[in-house]
């Protein structure tokens, strides 16, 4: 089996989705730093495809524009992005089980 | 001594330099800036009758073409994005178009509409300017992405 890869844009989008729930692009654009307007919906797109996350359209339109997709975190993408936190704790000396 | 004839051209050019001198005189006692059209109404109707139909037809005259002046010149636009699309509609593919760049030119029609419903014109300027750019830098993207995975099938072919 693959060990799934995150890159950092893909795991700032997990971990924004997993935190808030179903999110469209310019509202994960403005709560992040990393992510840009003209990138963001090229992300998610890629990490659609690898199940990372899934979409739908919005049923009915929010007033101040066309209805938008929405985009939540899948079961694989939340255990993917887990997983990248979890190493990265141990990575960084948080639970000591490098120091076999 | 003949009698002397004044032609009717030259008689309705002094009533219209009357009337100027007239609405020129108003305006500068007006507190409002706003045209005293009544006052002028009033002081015409003080007019001979002769005279009066003709100056209130030329009033009349002035009034609509002041009316149309001050009010907004509104046009119809088409909506931001809407060339970008129909550009990308032709180089892209439909999964791409629904999953990229329509939703990109959605966020911006969205931001676009928010600002000039808050009369920021400038803003929305900016919006449109960002918007044009966040979407040409997504086609751009994607079309390296298609042009990079045509590289990798192909050296999988011939390998």
């Amino acid at each position: 089996m693959d060990i799934p890869r995150l890159s950092a844009k893909e795991a700032e989008v997990l971990r924004l989705l997993i935190a808030n729930g179903e999110m469209y692009g310019l509202e994960l654009v403005t709560s992040s730093d990393v992510l840009k307007r003209g990138t963001v919906y090229v992300t998610l797109s890629r990490m659609a495809e690898k199940g990372y996350v899934e979409s739908r359209q919005e049923e009915v339109s929010p007033g101040d524009g066309p209805p938008r997709r929405l985009y939540k975190a899948t079961g694989f993408g939340a255990r993917a992005y887990r997983a990248l936190e979890h190493a990265a704790r141990l990575f960084a000396g948080g639970e000591g089980a490098w120091a076999v | 001594m003949g009698r002397l004839i004044v032609r009717w051209p030259f008689k309705r050019r002094l009533q219209r330099v009357w009337l100027e001198g007239l609405v020129e005189g108003l305006m500068a006692q007006s507190e409002t800036g706003f045209v005293p059209w009544e006052e002028i109404r009033s002081r015409i109707k003080a007019e001979p009758e002769d005279v009066r139909a003709v100056l209130m037809n030329e009033l009349a005259e002035w009034e609509r073409k002041a009316v149309i002046a001050s009010t907004p010149a509104r046009r119809i636009s088409s909506p931001p994005g809407r060339g970008l699309l129909a550009i990308a509609e032709f180089l892209f593919s439909a999964r791409s178009l629904e999953t990229v760049l329509k939703p990109t030119i959605d966020d911006l029609r969205s931001e676009y509409n928010q600002a000039l419903f808050e009369c920021r014109n400038y803003k929305a300027k900016w919006i449109r300017v960002r918007g044009t750019w966040s979407f040409l830098s997504a086609a751009g993207l994607l079309a390296f992405s298609g042009f990079g995975k045509l590289v990798v099938r192909v050296w999988r072919l011939i390998g």
